[in-house]
C-alpha cells in the first residue's frame, strides 16, 4: 500500500482549498465549517484568540488592525505584521492558515497529516517559494514539493499524460488575475511566460453590479442608498447572486422589498438585469485580461494557434463573457469538467499522490464505452451493463420464455444506447436449447455478462430448471473505434424521444399480450368457478385486445388492455375471496402481474419478469 | 522563464524509482537463489496470483462503480430532500396568491401575519431557528459584522441586526449581519 498520504494545498490570496487522493482519485476536503474553500484570512481577537478562515473574515470590520488578509502578496518580503506587542512574518501568518487546513484535513480523514504539496503562482521567485516552504514547516508540514498553480491545473486535467503540448492557463480569481503558458516535454512542465493583473477579479464584477443597482434605484426613486449600511449589505449580496445566476440564465431579477423608507412610505427595489446589460457593465474589466493573454503569447513566442489546451481556473471564469473573449483570441474551446475553484488543489493532490507512490498503486481501469444489452420480447434492448461502468465487472439477470412450450431462446448480445435492439450494434448471438417444455413465463434463464480487465466479454445463458448452459466469448476485435462510439452516443441522444416512444409502444403491446394470455389461463384453470356471465365478459374483453393488437393504434390497445385487466380483476378478487373462505391458497396471482408493467419506471429486477424473450 | 525544477507526473522520474527497486529485488532474489520453487509450486503460485489479481481488479472496479453510484444517489437524495421542503413552501405560495387576488387593503396585513405564522411553523418543523444576537456580545461564529459604530453600548456588543441569522438544528445556515458597537468614544 501507499505510504503516508500527502495533502494538496492551494494556498490562495483570497481563498485556499485542500484536496487529497482517495482510492485513486483526488477529492476536495471540506473545512470544519463545511465550506469547500477557506478564506485566507487570519485574525487575533481582543482576548488574544487566533481566528482563521470565515470566522476571521466575519469580524474583520470590528478588528481591522488585527485582521490580516491577502498575506500571500507579502510572501518573500521583509514586511512584518505587528499585532499587539508581537511581530509576525508573512510565513508565520501563512502558517496559521496552513495549520487550520491541516487540522481540518486531519479531522476529515481521521488520520495525521504531516506532508503536503503546496502551490504557488508561476511568477513566484525563489524567495517567495522558500517563504512558502517555510510557512509549511512552521505549520508542521513537510513540504514535499512546491508546484506552480498552472502546472497543478494541467495535472488536474491529466494533461501530463500527453506529449509535447502547449497549455494556456487563464486564472481569474476573486482578486487576482494570472495567465501562464506552459509547455510539456519529457513529462516536465516548463513555464514559458506569465502575465497578469494583481488587482483584478470577480470582486470587481460584483462592485460594478452593485454600483449599477444603486444608480438605477436613485434614478427611479430619487434616493441614494450609498450611506444606508443595511440596504448596501443586501444589495451587495444580491449583486453577487445576480452575477452568479447570469452565468446560466439570460436574465435575472433583483428584488429587495422594503429596501428603504421615506416620507411617502416603504420603497421596494425591483430591477431586472439581463446578461447583455451585465456584460456591458463588466466588459472593460474582461478586456483588461486580454492584454496579459496577448503579452504572455508574445513573451513565449507562441501564436494563438500553437496553444493545444486552454484551462480556465478561478470562479470568475464561469462568466460566459470571459469564456467568449478567450475563445475569440485563442480560437479554441477551453477544457471543461473540473470545478475552477478546486482545480489547483486537485492538481496538488495528484502531485502528492505521485510522490507518495499512491499513483503507482492505482490500476488504470477501463470503462465500458457503450451499454451492453440483450434483445427481449418485441425487439427491446434490455440493459445489463450500463455504459461507463468500470471493468472488470459482472452482472446477471433472470429472463423467461415468451411462448408456451418454448424449448429454446436466442441470446442476442448488443452494444449501444438505443432503445431497440435493431438500432444497436450486434456483438454476438447464440441459442440456448433444451429447455423443458413449460408454459410461458415459467422457465428461468439466467443470463450473465462478465467483462474482464481486457474488455473481453463472456456471455452465458443457463436454464436454471435443466441446468443447460451455453456461452460465448466476444473478444476485443469486435470492439468499436472511439469515433464510432461517439457517433452511437450522439445518435442515441438524437433519437431519444422517438426511441422512448417506440419502446413504450412495444411495452404496451407486450402488456396486452400478457393480459390476454393471463385471462385465457384464468378461464382455463378456473372455469368451474367463473360464472357464464363473467366468462363472457372476459372473453369479449380479450377479443377486443386481440383485435386492437392487429392495428397500430397504441391508445386502443392500452384502453382495451385496461378493460380486460379490470374484468379479470373483478373475477380474481372474487376467486380470492372464495379461496380465502375455503382457506385454499392456489392460483390466480397471475393477472395482477399485468398491471406491473404499466408503470413506466420499473426496477430492473421486476422488469425481468415481464420482459420475455421470444425466439 | 522559470524551468520548474519539480516535475509533475514525470514518467522518467517514476520509472527510475521503479528500476532502483527492481534491482534491489533482484539482488535479494540472488541471495536466495538456492531455494528455487518446484514447477508444481510455481504453477500453484501462478494460479493463486491470477486469482488474486482478478479479485483485486474486480474489487477496484466495484469500488469505482460504487463511488459513481453513491455520487448519483447522493444527488438524487438531496434533490428529494428539497422536494419535501418545497411542498411545504407551496402551501405558503397558495396563500400568498389568495391574498393577492383580494382588493381590500384593510385585511392584507392580517393575512400577511397569518401567512407569516404558517411560514414560521414550517421553519420550526425543520428546526430552523433565528440566531439571537441583539444586545449580546458579537460572535463571529454565527454573525458577520458589517458596521462598527460608536454607541452607548459596550464595545463589542451587537447593537443592530441588519439581516437575521438562522440555524438549522445546530448548524448555522446563514450568518446574521450585524452592526457592532465601538463603545462610547472612538478612541479604540
Amino acid at each position: 500500500m501507499a505510504s503516508e498520504k500527502i495533502l494538496g494545498i492551494d494556498l490562495g490570496t483570497t481563498n485556499s482549498c485542500i484536496s487529497i487522493m482517495e482510492g485513486g482519485k483526488a477529492v476536495v476536503i471540506p473545512n470544519a465549517e463545511g465550506g469547500r474553500t477557506t478564506p485566507s484570512v487570519v485574525a487575533f481577537s481582543k482576548d488574544g484568540e487566533r481566528l482563521v478562515g470565515s470566522v476571521a473574515k466575519r469580524q474583520s470590520i470590528t478588528n481591522p488592525a488585527k485582521t490580516i488578509s491577502s498575506i500571500k502578496r507579502d510572501m518573500g518580503t521583509d514586511r512584518k505584521v505587528a499585532i499587539d506587542d508581537k511581530t509576525y512574518t508573512p510565513q508565520e501568518i501563512s502558517a496559521m492558515i496552513l495549520q487550520k487546513l491541516k487540522t481540518d484535513a486531519e479531522a476529515y480523514l481521521g488520520e495525521k497529516i504531516s506532508k503536503a504539496v503546496i502551490t504557488v503562482p508561476a511568477y513566484f521567485n525563489d524567495a517567495q517559494r522558500q517563504a512558502t516552504k517555510d510557512a509549511g514547516k512552521i505549520a508542521g508540514l513537510e513540504v514535499m514539493r512546491i508546484i506552480n498553480e498552472p502546472t497543478a491545473s494541467a495535472l488536474a486535467y491529466g494533461i501530463d499524460k500527453e506529449e509535447d503540448v502547449t497549455v494556456l492557463v487563464y486564472d481569474l480569481g476573486g482578486g487576482t488575475f494570472d495567465v501562464s503558458i506552459l509547455t510539456l516535454g519529457d513529462g516536465v512542465f516548463e513555464v514559458q511566460a506569465t502575465a497578469g493583473d494583481n488587482h483584478l477579479g470577480g470582486d470587481d464584477f460584483d462592485q460594478r453590479v452593485l454600483d449599477y443597482l444603486v444608480e438605477e434605484f436613485k434614478k427611479k426613486e430619487g434616493i441614494s442608498l450609498k450611506n444606508d449600511i443595511m440596504a448596501m449589505q443586501r444589495l451587495r449580496d444580491a449583486a453577487e447572486n445576480a452575477k452568479k445566476e447570469l452565468s446560466t440564465v439570460q436574465k435575472t431579477n433583483i428584488n429587495l422589498p422594503y429596501i428603504t423608507t421615506d416620507s411617502s412610505g416603504p420603497k421596494f427595489l425591483d430591477i431586472d438585469l439581463t446578461r447583455a446589460k451585465f456584460e456591458q457593465l463588466i466588459e472593460d474589466l474582461v478586456d483588461k485580461t486580454i492584454g496579459p493573454v496577448k503579452q504572455a503569447l508574445d513573451d513565449a513566442g507562441i501564436k494563438a494557434a500553437g496553444i493545444d489546451h486552454v484551462l480556465l481556473v478561478g470562479g470568475s471564469t464561469r462568466v460566459p463573457m470571459v469564456q467568449e473573449k478567450i475563445k475569440a483570441i485563442l480560437h479554441k474551446d477551453a477544457d471543461k469538467g473540473i470545478n475552477p475553484d478546486e482545480c489547483v488543489a486537485i492538481g496538488a493532490a495528484i502531485q502528492g499522490g505521485v510522490l507518495s507512490g499512491e499513483a503507482k498503486d492505482v490500476v488504470l481501469l477501463d470503462v465500458t464505452p457503450l451499454t451492453l444489452s440483450i434483445e427481449t420480447l418485441g425487439g427491446i434492448a434490455t440493459k445489463l451493463i450500463e455504459r461507463n461502468t468500470t471493468i472488470p465487472t459482472r452482472k446477471s439477470q433472470i429472463f423467461t420464455t415468451a411462448a408456451d412450450n418454448q424449448t429454446s431462446v436466442e441470446i442476442h448480445v448488443i452494444q449501444g444506447e438505443r432503445a431497440l435492439a435493431k438500432d444497436n450494434f450486434t456483438l454476438g448471438k447464440f441459442q440456448l436449447t433444451g429447455i423443458p417444455p413449460a408454459p410461458r413465463g415459467i422457465p428461468q434463464i439466467e443470463v450473465g455478462f462478465d467483462i474482464d480487465a481486457n474488455g473481453i466479454i463472456n456471455v452465458s445463458a443457463k436454464d436454471l430448471g435443466s441446468g443447460n448452459e451455453q456461452a460465448i466469448t466476444i473478444s476485443g476485435n469486435k470492439r468499436l473505434s472511439e469515433k464510432e462510439i461517439e457517433e452511437m452516443v450522439n445518435k442515441a441522444k438524437q433519437y431519444e424521444e422517438e426511441d422512448k416512444q417506440n419502446r413504450e409502444e412495444i411495452e404496451i403491446r407486450n402488456t396486452a399480450d400478457t393480459a390476454v394470455f393471463s385471462a385465457e389461463k384464468l378461464l382455463r384453470e378456473s372455469s368451474d368457478k367463473v360464472s357464464e356471465d363473467e366468462k363472457k365478459k372476459i372473453e369479449d374483453a380479450a377479443e377486443e385486445v386481440k383485435k386492437a393488437l392487429e392495428s397500430d393504434d397504441t391508445e386502443a390497445i392500452k384502453t382495451a388492455t385496461e378493460s380486460l385487466t379490470e374484468a379479470v380483476y373483478a373475477v380474481t378478487v372474487k376467486l380470492y375471496q372464495e379461496a380465502a373462505a375455503k382457506a385454499q391458497a392456489e392460483g390466480g396471482a397471475e393477472p395482477t402481474s399485468t398491471s406491473a408493467s404499466e408503470d413506466d419506471v420499473v426496477d430492473a429486477e421486476y422488469e425481468v419478469k415481464d420482459d420475455e424473450k421470444k425466439e | 522563464m522559470t524551468k520548474e525544477e519539480n516535475t509533475a507526473n514525470g514518467p522518467g522520474r517514476q520509472e527510475s524509482d521503479i528500476s532502483i527497486k527492481s534491482q534491489a529485488e533482484q539482488n535479494s532474489g540472488r541471495d536466495l537463489a538456492e531455494e528455487v520453487p518446484s514447477p508444481a509450486e510455481l504453477e500453484t503460485l501462478r494460479t493463486e496470483y491470477a486469482v488474486l489479481q482478478d479479485r483485486y481488479l474486480r474489487l477496484a472496479a466495484d469500488f469505482e462503480n460504487y463511488r459513481r453510484r453513491m455520487a448519483r444517489e447522493v444527488s438524487e437524495q438531496s434533490s428529494r430532500a428539497i422536494e419535501e421542503f418545497a411542498v411545504e413552501i407551496l402551501d405558503i405560495v397558495d396563500n400568498m396568491e389568495r391574498a393577492l387576488t383580494i382588493e381590500d387593503t384593510q385585511n392584507i396585513k392580517e393575512g400577511l401575519e397569518q401567512i407569516y405564522k404558517l411560514l414560521s411553523n414550517v421553519l420550526n418543523r425543520y428546526e430552523i431557528t433565528p440566531v439571537e444576537c441583539v444586545d449580546k456580545p458579537f460572535d463571529p461564529e454565527t454573525q458577520e459584522a458589517i458596521a462598527y459604530v460608536p454607541s452607548e453600548k459596550d464595545e463589542g456588543t451587537v447593537i443592530d441586526e441588519v439581516v437575521k441569522g438562522y440555524r438549522m438544528k445546530e448548524r448555522v445556515i446563514r450568518c446574521a449581519r450585524v452592526a457592532v458597537s465601538q463603545g462610547k468614544s472612538k478612541e479604540e
